[in-house]
Formats: C-alpha cells, sequence, structure tokens
C-alpha cells in the first residue's frame, strides 16, 4: 500500500503522501458512521428538545437539506438552478394532494411525492439541460415563473387559495422533527455515495471541463439527467416535510423563489460544490437569522453583508476555510508522530 | 496483464491494414471561411501520420473534424467506421479515438487518478481498473496518482492529458501540439512517451510545429496550407519539397514585394527598450530572457516558426499578459507595470493577431475608437490618406470587409492614438500575396512617419526587406539579432525548421 512505500529513509518526501493516503483511506468509512451516529443521537434525544426545539431543528434542518439539493447539481454539476422551487412545490402539493385523497401511509406518501418531484425533473431536464452557463439560470427561472402562473390559476389545487394539510396526517413537532433527521442523515449519504461514484466523477468533469469531458466519453445529458433527478428528488422530500410542518400550502409558498436563493445563500457560504458545505452554511445562515430576527429589515442587509464578505474573502466557502485548516493542522503534525508509527507496523 | 489485441499489426507483411481515416474531399467552413477545404486523406490502422503547416492552415480543424468536435461542411469523412456527418466528441471517444489537447485542462478538483477514471468509464466495468492503471504506469503519473490535478507542472499536465486518453484504450490517438511549451529535456521525454503509444500499435495523427517530434516519429507527413494539402510524403521527402520551404519562409524572390525606401539611420535614444523579458501563460514560459532596442523611424522584424513566441513577446510588449521579468521602457520610461490600455496612452500601439475589431460597428466608429487622450480627430486624416479605401468603406460594418480591408481598419484604429511605437502581431495572417504588399507598404510608410516599428510577420523575406533589425527567436530565445542583410538563407532554415533540415 501507498503507506509503506519502501523507502523509510526518506520521511521529507514521505510525509506528505501518507497522510493523503490513510485520510483517503479512512475517510470513507467515517463520511457514513459519523451522520448515522449523530442522527440516530439527534433522533433518540429529540423527546428532550421541548417542542419549540424540535421546530427550529426541522427549520434548519430543512435549508440543509434543500441547499443540499441545489448543491448537487448547481456545486457538483456546476449548473445554476434558479428553479428549484418547483420541485419543493410538487414535493409539497404532491403530499397534501395524496393524503387528502388516498388513505396511504406517510411513508409510502413521502416517497411518492419526492419521486412526482424527481419525475418533473426529468421531464423538464430533456429541454433544460441542454441549456449552459446562464442560459440554463433563466431557463430554469422561466419554467419556475411558469408554474406558478400555473398554479395560481388551477383548479385542482384551489388555484391561489390554501389547500390544507388533512388534520389527521399532520405529526407534531417532535415526530417531524425525528422524521426530518432521518431523511437529512439519509440524503446526506446518498449524496456522500453519489459524488464519489462513477457518475459523481463524470458530473465533477463536466463541471470542470466539458469538452474536456466529451473528449474522453462523458456524455452531457445522460450524465446530468440523473443527478438532476436526485436533486430533484431530495428538493421534492424538502417540499413534502414543509407542507407537514405548515399543515396547508399556498401556490405563492410552496414555489416561492425563497427557496432556490436561500439554497443558493446557503451553499455559498458554506461551499459550494462541497460534501459538508450546505450543512455548515446552513447553521451559519439559520443562527445568523435567528439572531437578527429582531432586527426587522437590517436583518436581510446584514445577511447580503455576510455573504459579500464570505465571496469577497473565502470565495470557496467555510468549510474551504476548515478544509484548509485540517490539510495545515495534518501536515505540521505528523513530523513526530506518523513515521514513528510507520516504523513499528 | 493487460492483453489487449494490438489492432494494428506493425510490419506485419502483407496483412490487408484496416481504414481508420478515410477522407474524401473534406472541407470545413466557418461563415465564409474555408477552414478545410477537399482534403483527402488515408490513414490505415498502425500508421503513424504527421500533420504540418503555417498557422491557420486548419490542421486544428482538421484534427477536430477527426475528433468528432466539429463537423465538416462537406466531403466524406469516414473515422473508426463512423460517418462523421452525425457524430460528436463524445461518441467518437467511445469508439476509440482519443485527442491530446494542446493546452491540457485537466479537471482542476479531481486527483490524477480519478481524472483517468472519468475515461476509463468508456470501458467495460470489469476492465476499468486494469485500464486505469495501466494508463499511470505508462504515462509515468502512477507515483502521483492520488495528487490533486490542479497542483501538476506542466509537463505532468501533458503526461495526465495522455494518461487520459490511453485510459480510453484508444485505437486512434490524435495529438494536438502535444510538445508546446516544453523545453528540451522535456521534450525529448515526452517524445519518448508518445514512441511507447505508438509501439503499442496504435494510429497516431500528430499536429505539431516542433519539427523534433516528426523526425523521431512520424512515418508520413501531410502539409496543409491555406485549408488544403499541399503535400504528402515522408519526412525526408517533405523536407526536401522546395513548396514546404516556401511556406515557411515565403517566396525566396523578395525583390518584387516593397523593399525599404531608404536607409533609416538610428537616430536619438532608443524609443522601445526591452531587456530581460521574460513572460509565459500559467506554467509554461515562453519567452525567455528577450532584449530589444528600437529607435523612431526604425522596423524591427520579429522572426521564428510557429511557437518560438513572437505573439507572446507582442502581447507583452503591449501589456497584454504580464511579463515574468525583465524591463520594457518607452522613452526611457518603465512601463512594464502599466496595463494595456496605458501604455496606449504613453505612446505604444498593438494590432492584434486576428484583428479583434468591432464587428457590429461600422469602420468610422472603429476607427474612432482607436482616438485616445494623444490624438485627435485629425490622425484619422492620415489614415484615411494611408488607406483611401477607408473612406469608401467608413459606413459598413467592420464584420462584413474582407480580411484585408479588416486588417487595414485594424492598422488605423491602432494609429489613430497617434503612436510613438507601433506592433503588428502576424500582419499578413490568412491573407492574399497582393493585399500584404499593399499591407507592407502602409508599414513602410508609417515607419516613414517616425513611428518605431516592431513586425511579427510570416512572411519572412518580405519581413526582412523591410526591416532595419531583425530579431530572431527559436523556443522562447533570441538566436539571431542584427543586421537582416547578415542573416542568412540557412540561418532562417535552422530557425524554422529545425537541425535536421
Amino acid at each position: 500500500m501507498t503507506t509503506s512505500a519502501g523507502s523509510g529513509t526518506k520521511p521529507d518526501v514521505l510525509r506528505g503522501a501518507p497522510a493523503g493516503g490513510r485520510r483517503r483511506r479512512v475517510a470513507p468509512a467515517a463520511r457514513y458512521i459519523i451522520p448515522l451516529v449523530v442522527g440516530l443521537a439527534a433522533i433518540l434525544l429529540a423527546d428532550a428538545m421541548g417542542r419549540s426545539l424540535a421546530n427550529q431543528g426541522t427549520e434548519l434542518l430543512l435549508l440543509a437539506l434543500l441547499a443540499l439539493s441545489w448543491n448537487v447539481i448547481g456545486g457538483y454539476g456546476g449548473l445554476f438552478s434558479l428553479g428549484h422551487q418547483v420541485f419543493v412545490g410538487v414535493g409539497g402539493y404532491a403530499l397534501i394532494v395524496i393524503l387528502s385523497h388516498t388513505d396511504l401511509p406517510l411513508p409510502l406518501v413521502l416517497i411518492t411525492a419526492a419521486l412526482l418531484s424527481a419525475l418533473t425533473g426529468v421531464v423538464l431536464g430533456y429541454p433544460m439541460l441542454r441549456l449552459r452557463g446562464p442560459y440554463f439560470a433563466i431557463g430554469t427561472l422561466g419554467v419556475a415563473l411558469a408554474v406558478l402562473a400555473w398554479m395560481l390559476n388551477w383548479p385542482f389545487t384551489k388555484a391561489s387559495q390554501s389547500y390544507p394539510l388533512p388534520m389527521s396526517d399532520s405529526l407534531g413537532f417532535t415526530e417531524l422533527f425525528q422524521l426530518t433527521v432521518a431523511i437529512a442523515v439519509l440524503a446526506l449519504l446518498a449524496i456522500t455515495a453519489l459524488v464519489s461514484s462513477p457518475l459523481g466523477l463524470r458530473l465533477v468533469a463536466l463541471r470542470d471541463d466539458e469538452f474536456g469531458a466529451a473528449s474522453l466519453g462523458v456524455r452531457r445529458v445522460r450524465t446530468l439527467l440523473p443527478v438532476w433527478a436526485v436533486s430533484g428528488f431530495l428538493a421534492g422530500l424538502v417540499g413534502a416535510l414543509f407542507a407537514l410542518q405548515q399543515g396547508s400550502l399556498t401556490p405563492t409558498s410552496a414555489f416561492s423563489i425563497q427557496f432556490v436563493l436561500d439554497a443558493i445563500v446557503v451553499c455559498v457560504i458554506g461551499g459550494v460544490g462541497t460534501l459538508y458545505g450546505p450543512l455548515i452554511g446552513a447553521v451559519v445562515v439559520f443562527a445568523l437569522r435567528q439572531y437578527t430576527a429582531d432586527f426587522g429589515e437590517w436583518a436581510m442587509l446584514i445577511e447580503a453583508l455576510v455573504v459579500i464578505l464570505v465571496v469577497r474573502l473565502a470565495p470557496e466557502g467555510l468549510w474551504g476555510i476548515f478544509g484548509r485548516l485540517i490539510r495545515a493542522l495534518r501536515r505540521g503534525r505528523p513530523a513526530g508522530a506518523v513515521p514513528q508509527k510507520e516504523g513499528t507496523s | 496483464m493487460e492483453t489487449k489485441q494490438h489492432s494494428g499489426t506493425r510490419g506485419a507483411a502483407a496483412a490487408p491494414r484496416t481504414s481508420l481515416i478515410h477522407a474524401a474531399g473534406v472541407t470545413k467552413t466557418f461563415g465564409g471561411v474555408k477552414a478545410v477545404s477537399g482534403i483527402d486523406l488515408d490513414v490505415h490502422e498502425g500508421e503513424v501520420v504527421g500533420i504540418m503547416g503555417p498557422n491557420g492552415a486548419g490542421k486544428s480543424t482538421f484534427l477536430s473534424l477527426l475528433a468528432g468536435a466539429q463537423r465538416p461542411t462537406s466531403g466524406e469523412l469516414v473515422v473508426a467506421g463512423r460517418s462523421m456527418r452525425s457524430a460528436d466528441r463524445a461518441a467518437m471517444a467511445r469508439l476509440g479515438v482519443g485527442l491530446a489537447h494542446q493546452i491540457p485542462k485537466p479537471f482542476r478538483r479531481l486527483t490524477v487518478r480519478e481524472n483517468v477514471r472519468v475515461a476509463a468509464q468508456t470501458a467495460p466495468r470489469a476492465r476499468r481498473r486494469d485500464l486505469v492503471e495501466k494508463a499511470l504506469e505508462m504515462s509515468g503519473m502512477a507515483a502521483k496518482a492520488d495528487n490533486p490535478a490542479g497542483e501538476l507542472g506542466l509537463l505532468e499536465m501533458k503526461r495526465l492529458e495522455l494518461a487520459r486518453v490511453l485510459a480510453l484504450d484508444p485505437k486512434l490517438v490524435l495529438l494536438d501540439e502535444v510538445a508546446a511549451g516544453l523545453n528540451t529535456r522535456d521534450l525529448d521525454e515526452l517524445i519518448a512517451l508518445v514512441a511507447l503509444i505508438r509501439d503499442e500499435g496504435r494510429t497516431l495523427v500528430i499536429v505539431e510545429h516542433v519539427q523534433e517530434v516528426f523526425h523521431q516519429l512520424a512515418e508520413r507527413i501531410v502539409v496543409l496550407e491555406w485549408g488544403q494539402k499541399l503535400t504528402e510524403g515522408s519526412p525526408a521527402e517533405v523536407a526536401a519539397d522546395p513548396r514546404v520551404v516556401e511556406i515557411y519562409l515565403g517566396e525566396s524572390s523578395a525583390a518584387d514585394g516593397p523593399a525599404r525606401r531608404a536607409p533609416r539611420p538610428a537616430g536619438g535614444p532608443a524609443r522601445l527598450t526591452a531587456t530581460g523579458l521574460t513572460a509565459g501563460y500559467g506554467q509554461a514560459t515562453v519567452l525567455h530572457d528577450v532584449d530589444l532596442e528600437l529607435h523612431a523611424g526604425q522596423v524591427l522584424a520579429v522572426l521564428g516558426a510557429n511557437g518560438a513566441g513572437k505573439s507572446t513577446l507582442a502581447k507583452s510588449l503591449a501589456g497584454m499578459i504580464p511579463i515574468r521579468s525583465g524591463t520594457v521602457s518607452l522613452d526611457g520610461a518603465p512601463i512594464d507595470q502599466l496595463s494595456s490600455f496605458q501604455r496606449v496612452r504613453k505612446g505604444l500601439a498593438l494590432v492584434p493577431e486576428g484583428r479583434r475589431l468591432f464587428a457590429d460597428l461600422t469602420v468610422r466608429e472603429n476607427l474612432e475608437l482607436g482616438v485616445g487622450a494623444r490624438s485627435t480627430h485629425q490622425s484619422l486624416d492620415r489614415i484615411h490618406e494611408l488607406f483611401p479605401k477607408l473612406t469608401e468603406l467608413s459606413g459598413r460594418a467592420a464584420g462584413a470587409l474582407s480580411g484585408g480591408e479588416q486588417q487595414m481598419v485594424a492598422i488605423g484604429r491602432a494609429l489613430a492614438s497617434e503612436p510613438k511605437v507601433i506592433v503588428f502581431d502576424e500582419l499578413s495572417l490568412g491573407l492574399a500575396p497582393v493585399v500584404v504588399d499593399r499591407l507592407l507598404e502602409a508599414v513602410d510608410e508609417i515607419a516613414a512617419w517616425g513611428t518605431a516599428v516592431v513586425l511579427i510577420e510570416q512572411n519572412v523575406h518580405r519581413a526582412l526587406a523591410l526591416a532595419d533589425e531583425a530579431l530572431v527567436l527559436r523556443q522562447g530565445r533570441v538566436v539571431f539579432r542584427g543586421d537582416p542583410a547578415a542573416f542568412s538563407d540557412e540561418a532562417l532554415r535552422l530557425a524554422y525548421l529545425g537541425t535536421d533540415l
């Protein structure tokens, strides 16, 4: 393996390599186990949290989940979607409509709602994913506005009126929090698996150099479509959970452009195209909004200022800074410790 | 170990070799320009074919047609059994047509191995790991497999580019100027790697300016000029062909072209001086330690083969790219830290390669945009005297003009700022000989105004006839600087065609 490398006489040369090698071998397992443990702990502790904290936790997680969803296609795929609110809205309305008309169990309805959202993604993806750069952004925004206009006038979903969740299906704050934690953890694991899969490699390749990727046999739409659908699936889950949390939906609440704007702000602050950036970003944005809640319109100004500062000072986001710190620490530390360990093994 | 069937049966006598490329009358036009015009070419499995020709001859366009990156406008082109009328780049890559780009652009945020893995995904799942490891091994990148690709040096990036192509397990490997920007030692390493790829029996089509690559690798060379096939033959045959020498050096009889009207003595202090000028792009240093000195009214001809650093010199003088070290001064004052527009204000104007006109603006508007702080609209009168044709074209959109007319506008725009020094980058590129003569006459006249002229020109003999001083670049270094008359044809051949020719 990489650690032995046969030449223990040259610790200087080896110092960098084994650290990288070890990180690569240990991390994948930890990347799955740590979220599972944290998620399980949160679910178990949920009862002790109280309703208010649980509700806040749900809101935080929905923000994080939304950002994770956007980050898959916007960060890893480099496709700047301005239309993710369509997925949220479809997921939310699908959940409420299905629950209102059938007696299906909630988990099944959740999955169906998310699948419908993913299906929307597939249908929209065929034309949209042929667009690039700003055209894709404007195209998705246009679709989102068109869908909103449609929803405001569609009698089946009560047009612009509020569509309530059946009372019998509403969840308690704690239950909803637990459900959201479970879904967020599974989503994170799914994304972790996705980005290190062959599909994830092709996705990043397309983002870094589309022509180069094509030169290596990567077919653009074929690669982007499943990822776009996954992103739609996750945003659909956000919509469904949002519907459960709100108890009712209107087109302007479920298809609000605020969803995609939130997702982008969170990703930019946390780190676009990084695995944990959206999580960190969600925590920061959520905390910021809690603290500035009393400041009225100043709150928006402060948030905008934070975004500008991050873009200016840390373009790779907070996770980027964090990652650099960790690498610097790793590089500094092993001077004494690691070569010894290798010598003994 | 990998047991790839050698598709090419190199040296196997009498075995009928399958055709990998069949081109008949292949033409590609961009707008009204024929970049590739009626090319016939057949390449069989296991062959190594080189494509050479001057800038703008259509080499890279032809290669991109072979790769499926662009589609031919007309003609028949079949590559690896697939008609290129409908193929796209990804499909061709999956058929085993690998293209190594001139400027390697790895997926920067992936590791070296991940970069290669992307390519290997075209193979059946079971073979992927072997393909990746073998490609890393062959290209010498195995030791760096876990490094982020964005942190590689230039040679390593070129190796990675080849490793990615190899991971496609390609039948046909297309190399687009892979030797560009490498120093001599790196070049040898790269040639050794390409030879290794050849020895696996893969078919190669190599577009290259660096002649050493051909001499060591190619069996057959196709020479393109003006998008057409000029000749085809063994490296020795091609090198001996007087037409090939001519397209690189221009017509040998300079007598019928414009010449210096009178010697222009170097009077007064130097207008433009550069010392130790070093510049490049990214990790490639293209220009090393160039010194030059130019007086008012003098013409300096900058010569050298493609990729020798001529345009880089022009750009670094004009401030289009930052210099790495050295100084540039105008009338004794340093200008190397100034941005390009500040240099224009100080009196240094560039006529850029490819003209870069504002296509939708009229001729008059283009010229007026050139009028700057140092000049008035009166400067335009002088331009109309120089190119009377521009007066009648005044209201036409610049984009609708012919190439020669556009070049006149570009020159006029540069002159509108009343520069003390004017730099022409590839003045005659892509223009017909008659037009070139007209433009060179204008250069002579501009010098007669007292403007110092830096002339980067492909038509060597014509340029030398006009010049007061010649500066010859080879692989980014000055190999000759002095009186153009003292510069022999032998020295020219050396600079342009390499030692073996």
